[in-house]
Formats: C-alpha cells, structure tokens, sequence
C-alpha cells in the first residue's frame, strides 16, 4: 500500500491534537504529582484539575494498581486532569477528566481524518447533497433533548433549553456541522472505496465519548440523506419502512423508563419517550438508505478487502494485548477507538470476553475472526486473490484471536463450512447443490439426534418453557427454592395449564403464554414438528436454554407489538415492562440480560413481520443465481451465528452482515 | 506532607505561628474554633458549593478534603468551547464553499 507521507503527517498531528490536552501542564507550579497509594488519595482529591495525565503517568510508571478511568462530568477546565483518585478493593482509580462537549470535536476532526487513507476512486466522484449540513445537526441536536435523561448524567454543561443562552446545544449543531462538511469533502473521491474499509470498524468502534452516538450512524445518515435527495424516497424500503413506522407511533407507550445502554451505547435507545422514538425510527430510517446507497454506490475490491480484514484483525489483536500490559493504553486506546467498555486488563484469557474494549461481545468478535478466515479460504480456495507472503503471519494472528474469543460456535461452523465447500468442490461433477445441502442437513440433524439421546424428550421439548417459568414471576409469597420444585413438579406431570392458568394466573409474560399455547395445541397435527419444540431442542444443543427462557420470561408484547414490534432498537418495554424473578444468584440479578439472538432482537424491533419479511427477502438473495456464489456461505455463516448472539446491536456487527449481503447480491466485484 | 502543604498554603495562606495542620479525624464532636485575626476566605468543592473558611485549621482542614478557592464552577468551559467550535465551523465553511464555488466556476 501506498501512504502518502502528507497524510502520515496529517494523522500524526490529528492524534498530538487528540492527547495535547493529557500532555499539557505547569511543571512549575505548586502541584506536583506524587506515587499514588493510599496515603496520596487526600492530596489528589484536594488538587482536583491541577495535574495532567502524563505527570501522574511518569510518576507512576511501575504501578500496577491503578486504573486510568474517564470522568465524563467534568468542566472543560478539568481536561485531561486528574480529578480524583479512589480506592477500590486494591486498586487505584485514577478518573480523568475528559468533557465529552470537547472529545466529540476531537474524535470527530480525528475519525474523519482517518477516512483519508481510504484510497481516491478518480473513476467515480460522488457530488454530496448540502442538505445535510442543515438537516442532520438538527437531528442529533435534538436527540440531546430527547435522550435526556441519558446526557444529564454524562455532561456537566448539559441543558436541554431551547434558548440563545443555551451554548451547549449550539456547540452540538455546530460540531455535527463540521462533521458533515468534513464528510462530504473526504469522501467526494473516496466514496466507492467505502465499502472496502469496512473491516475497520473493529478496530476504531467509533463510540463518542459521553455520547449515545456512533460516528458510523452519523457517517451513514449523511449517505441516507444523499440517497433519498438521489433517488427518491418513493423506494420500497421507504415505503415498508414507514408502513412499520405507523405502528411504532401508534403502539408508543410514553413511559419513563430509562436504559443506561451499558455496553452497547451509540446503537440503542435510552429513553422511551415519544421524542426519542422519533429520533431512532428517522436515525435508523436514514441509516438503511446510507446502506442502499453505498450498496449502489461502492466498488468491492476482493484483494484491498481481504487485505484489510488482515491488517483489522491483527491491529485488534495488537492494541488489546498492548492495553493490557499498559493501563495508560488501555485508556488511551477507549479513548482514540471509541470503544465502549474498558479493554481487558491482563493477557489471561478471560472466560466471557477476552477482547472486551474492542468489541461489546466475545461473540461478536469470534464472528468477525472467523468471517475473516472463512472469507480468507473462500478467496483463495477460488482463486480470487493472490496469496502473498504477508498474509500467513496475520492469518496465524487472526487464528489466535478466534481462539482467545472462545467462541466455540464460530470455530464449529467454520470447520464446518470450510469441510463442506471442499468436499462440494470436489463432488461438484457429480451432484447437484440440492442433493448436497439436503446431505448436509440430514447429516446436521442425525449429528444433533446423537447429541441429543442423553436428554429425554420431554425435557428437550419444554426445556425452554421450563427454564422461563424458572425467571417468571410465579409463586410471588414462596422463595426461588419452592417456586422451582412446584414449577418442576407441573412440568413433570405435564400439567401446564394448571401451572400457568390456574395457579399463576396473568403472571407469566404474553410471549411464555403463547409459546405455552403452541406447545400444547388444541389439534394436534402429525409428522408436523412443533416450533417450540425445535427451539427448544436447538437451545439446549447450543447451550442458550437460560438466556433465551430470560428473554421469553422478560418479554410481553402486545398484540401490535407482536407483529410490528417496539421500533427500532428500542429495548425499553423488554428490559422493564414485565415484572420477572430471575433465578440468579444475587451477584448477577443487576446484570443486563439481552435476548443472546439477533432473531429476537428483531422480533422485538420489527415483531414477526420484521422477521418474515427479512427472513423472505434473504432466502430471496440466497437461492438467486449471484456471480459470487461462493460468498453464500459467508452470508450463511454469519446468520447461523447471528441467530445466538447479540450482534444486531452492534454497529460493527451490522456492518459486517451488510458487507455479506453486498458481497452476494453484488453483481461485480473486482480482482475475480 | 510536603505537597499537601504548599496546596493549604496557596489556598489559606502561612500557618499562623504554633499552629500546623493535623487531621482531626471522623470526630463528630470536632468544632473549628474562630480565628478572629484570620481573614474570612471562601472555598469551592468541584460542584460549586461555598463554604466560607473563619480560621486557618478549618481552611486547611476543607483543602484537604478537595476544596479550593478557585471557583471552577465561574469557568464557563462551554462558551469558550462554543467560540472555539463556531470559529472552525465558520473556517471550514468558508474553505469548503469558495472550493465549491471554484468548481462550478471551472465547470
């Protein structure tokens, strides 16, 4: 790859900008940095905004104990600071102050500039529409008032007034301003290559600091807008689109619910206000028109896109270890990736998530590894790239990511698949593609019939309703202990209608009643499998029975919710609206309990409209004849995966998916 | 502690002699006595709140424990930030508009 040594220099001043602020100090002045420890706790809590990241960071080189932690609520004069250190069990909590009014300006002067070392397509100029620089600030300045309990707690200078006095919210327009005038001059050149640096976004996660706000979903509003002002908003998607928006409004409920996003923050509705229903059904409305259009727009290079992939999975591999061994990385790199959970802070691996920083999920991350290396295969099994000598050490790096993210899933499925495409090759001659899936799926359900036989059948069938009676809010006068016998003792006479009708009544959520329903029909239809019996089955094959009986236990939606869901990412009405008493030890009650499949993510979003219509559309692109056949087995890797993981809620993730959709229904894509 | 020292100093002035700050611990009975020749000085914490200081030991006593008296909650970070936000904004405007211009101009 070529870097022109201007850009180098550009991005080196970029990121001085960036830290400038932890660097600068008085080194004259009567506030010296000292060792952390327990004695200087008073001193720091008494020079509050005095003393700079690198004095401390000098200071303390050889001290293991501390933590470097990002104080969002304080002033701007506060800086790169230190504001306060605490002591939690052994370890020391150093807080910097870090204003998310002024690290928004930087990290978006920042993330645009990185968008330079996308290649220049000379062939394919994109004249970018100027309504966005209006439009968009709007938006976003009024998701501030919208979301307003989620900034209240993040920025000392927050004030949702609609006043001339009101300086904050000028500050947003005008920075969401730049943003877009810095948008549309990169990426004027830049912008068929787009879709090639897709694999980036594991790398820099784009979260702003302090903010429900993703630089990607602000990137790709500006494409939505281009699309709409291109090519109309009388497309299907818009009209589909606010088909479901009807019902989003008219099912709305105004409740002052509140969701701190936790660790999926930028990508979720915090609040369940009308406001803020609003802001999320037009965000994501322009983001799924930023998709067609860059879907449209953009030129797939194989070679530049294989090659990225590389260099993305063994960067992440590199800044996590390095933030690891360092505690000052370890904040540098949340701060400069916009990651949103602190990175792991030691090299072990973590059973959980071992590359946490970087992505919000092991899983998410064991899906982009192996995407890598089944994309990776793909290409060079088919002969779409050139291997170089380069490729083997970053492979072996990817690999070891794949392994540290302990995503067993991933690795089974690409063994899998890889299996399956060589011998497809090799019987290519002399058997159809549909003789060969359906040997495939015979063998797949004979193999889960083998893993299967230890469990009676009565348990593989209601082990997911017994498992959401468990976290129901059942028996509410009995402990967890006699409220899981009685339940047992239901579910082993197979008297469920007593369980749930007689002594619990309306106590379960809607969806457990009509699983319970479905499970037990008033006709029963032969050789005709029963759907919760196959979802059940599949979630104690693949380990999900507790996360999804949550989620069933969780979740009660109403009739129009059922079918339309809650609107885009708004999480809101499962997270608190059903009264549940989760079977948890105590230490784990406060934990956030997503659904664990991106398929009842949907449901919750777009109900089981939303499903069909983009189970119906994918099967679509599937079984259509694609000049990059191969690259379905890409698509299908990451939706099986999808299907037990969150990774709907993750923008890198969704981007991914977007990618393999491209890659299939793409009718040319260069180097073949 | 020597830098601890220096901050009481810079914030509540010289010890007055024979007396030197010692931490008078979680005593709840514990009253600051009035020091009529000190000059009543007031302290900030980080949120803005005020308390006005009658002896040194007390102004010692509350620096200690994080306050100052430099009112950080006067620091109006948010307009100087929005001065600083409109400038660039106004700048990138001009650059990008009159490099528009110029390729209409060419066109």
């Amino acid at each position: 790859m070529q870097v022109n040594k201007n850009r180098i220099a550009l991005i080196s001043i970029l990121f001085f900008i960036l830290l400038l602020p932890f660097l600068l100090h008085n080194s004259k002045d009567i506030y010296n940095p000292l060792t952390v420890d327990d004695v200087s706790i008073g001193y720091y809590q008494s020079t509050t905004c005095n003393i700079s990241l690198l004095e401390v960071y000098q200071e303390n080189l050889n001290n293991q104990n501390i933590r470097y932690n990002a104080h969002n609520y304080a002033g701007l004069e506060c800086y790169g600071k230190i504001t306060g250190v605490d002591k939690v069990d052994n370890t020391f909590i150093v807080s910097i102050g870090v204003n998310p009014s002024l690290s928004f300006l930087l990290q978006i002067v920042l993330w645009c500039g990185l968008l330079l070392f996308i290649r220049k397509n000379e062939k394919k100029n994109i004249k970018f529409n100027n309504f966005s620089l209006i439009l968009l600030p709007l938006i976003f300045t009024f998701q501030q008032i919208s979301e307003e309990r989620f900034y209240l707690s993040q920025n000392k200078y927050f004030n949702p007034e609609l006043s001339i006095s009101n300086y904050y919210l000028f500050i947003i327009f005008l920075s969401i301003y730049i943003f877009c005038i810095l948008i549309n001059k990169v990426l004027e050149k830049r912008f068929a290559e787009l879709i090639n640096y897709i694999p980036f976004t594991f790398l820099i996660v784009g979260t702003f600091n302090g903010f429900n706000l993703n630089f990607y979903i602000l990137l790709f509003t500006v494409l939505g807008i281009n699309n709409i002002s291109k090519n109309g908003f009388s497309s299907w998607l818009n009209k589909g689109y606010l088909f479901f928006t009807f019902f989003w409004i008219f099912s709305h409920k105004d409740t002052y619910t509140y969701f701190d996003t936790d660790k999926i923050r930028g990508f979720i509705n915090s609040s369940n206000t009308i406001s803020s229903q609003i802001y999320w059904i037009l965000i994501i409305g322009l983001v799924l028109n930023g998709f067609y259009f860059l879907y449209v727009e953009s030129e797939i290079d194989i070679q530049l896109l294989v090659r990225n992939f590389l260099i993305t999975g063994t960067l992440v591999n590199v800044f996590g270890f390095l933030g690891s061994l360092s505690n000052l990385l370890n904040f540098l790199n949340f701060y400069t990736f916009g990651q949103n959970k602190y990175g792991m802070e030691t090299v072990r691996s973590i059973a959980g998530n071992t590359w946490r920083g970087f992505s919000a999920s092991a899983e998410s991350l064991g899906e982009f590894y192996g995407f890598i290396i089944l994309f990776y295969f793909l290409c060079f099994y088919f002969n779409k790239i050139e291997a170089r000598f380069w490729d083997l050490p970053l492979f072996v790096v990817v690999m070891f990511g794949l392994y540290r993210t302990n995503n067993f899933a991933a690795i089974f499925s690409i063994t899998i698949f890889v299996l399956a495409v060589i011998l497809y090759k090799k019987l290519n001659q002399k058997i159809s593609m549909r003789i060969f899936i359906v040997s495939i799926l015979t063998f797949t359900i004979v193999l889960a019939t083998f893993v299967g036989s230890k469990y009676e059948y009565e348990n593989l069938s209601s082990g997911l309703l017994y498992e959401a009676s468990l976290h129901s809010n059942f028996y509410r006068d009995q402990s967890n202990y006699s409220k899981t016998i009685l339940i047992t003792k239901f579910f082993e006479d197979g008297d469920l209608g007593t369980l749930f009708n007689i002594e619990n009544p309306e106590s379960a959520s809607s969806l457990l009643r009509n699983l319970v329903k479905i499970y037990t029909p008033q006709i029963d239809i032969p050789l005709f499998p029963n759907i919760v019996t196959i979802a059940s089955t599949t979630a104690i094959l693949i380990n999900r029975t507790e996360m999804w009986g949550i989620f069933i236990a969780k979740y009660s939606p109403s009739l129009v919710e059922t079918f339309f869901g809650n609107g885009p990412y708004q999480l809101n009405n499962y997270l608190y609206f059903q009264e549940v008493r989760l079977d948890l030890p105590e230490e784990k009650l406060t934990s956030l309990f997503l659904p664990h499949s991106s398929l009842a993510d949907l449901f919750i979003f777009t109900g089981l409209i939303g499903i069909f219509t983009f189970g119906y559309l994918t099967i679509l692109l599937i079984k259509k004849k694609s000049s990059n056949e191969a690259f379905k087995v890409l698509l299908i890797f990451l939706l099986i995966n999808f299907l037990k993981s969150d990774s709907l809620l993750y923008v890198n993730s969704v981007m991914l998916l977007f990618l393999a959709f491209s890659l299939v229904a793409k009718d040319r894509v260069f180097n073949e | 502690m020597e830098e601890n020292q220096a901050v009481i100093e810079s914030n509540c002035g010289v010890a007055p002699e024979g007396i030197s700050y010692v931490d008078p611990g979680n005593d709840p009975n514990f009253v600051f006595a009035n020091d009529p020749n000190f000059e009543t000085i007031t302290l900030y914490d980080i949120e803005g709140n005020v308390a006005n200081m009658n002896s040194w030991f007390e102004c010692a006593h509350y620096v200690s424990g994080g306050w100052s008296n430099a009112q950080l909650i006067n620091f109006q970070g948010d307009k100087i930030l929005f001065f600083s936000v409109l400038s660039i904004a106004v700048i990138v405007s001009l650059l990008y508009f009159s490099n528009l211009r110029q390729k209409y101009a060419s066109k």
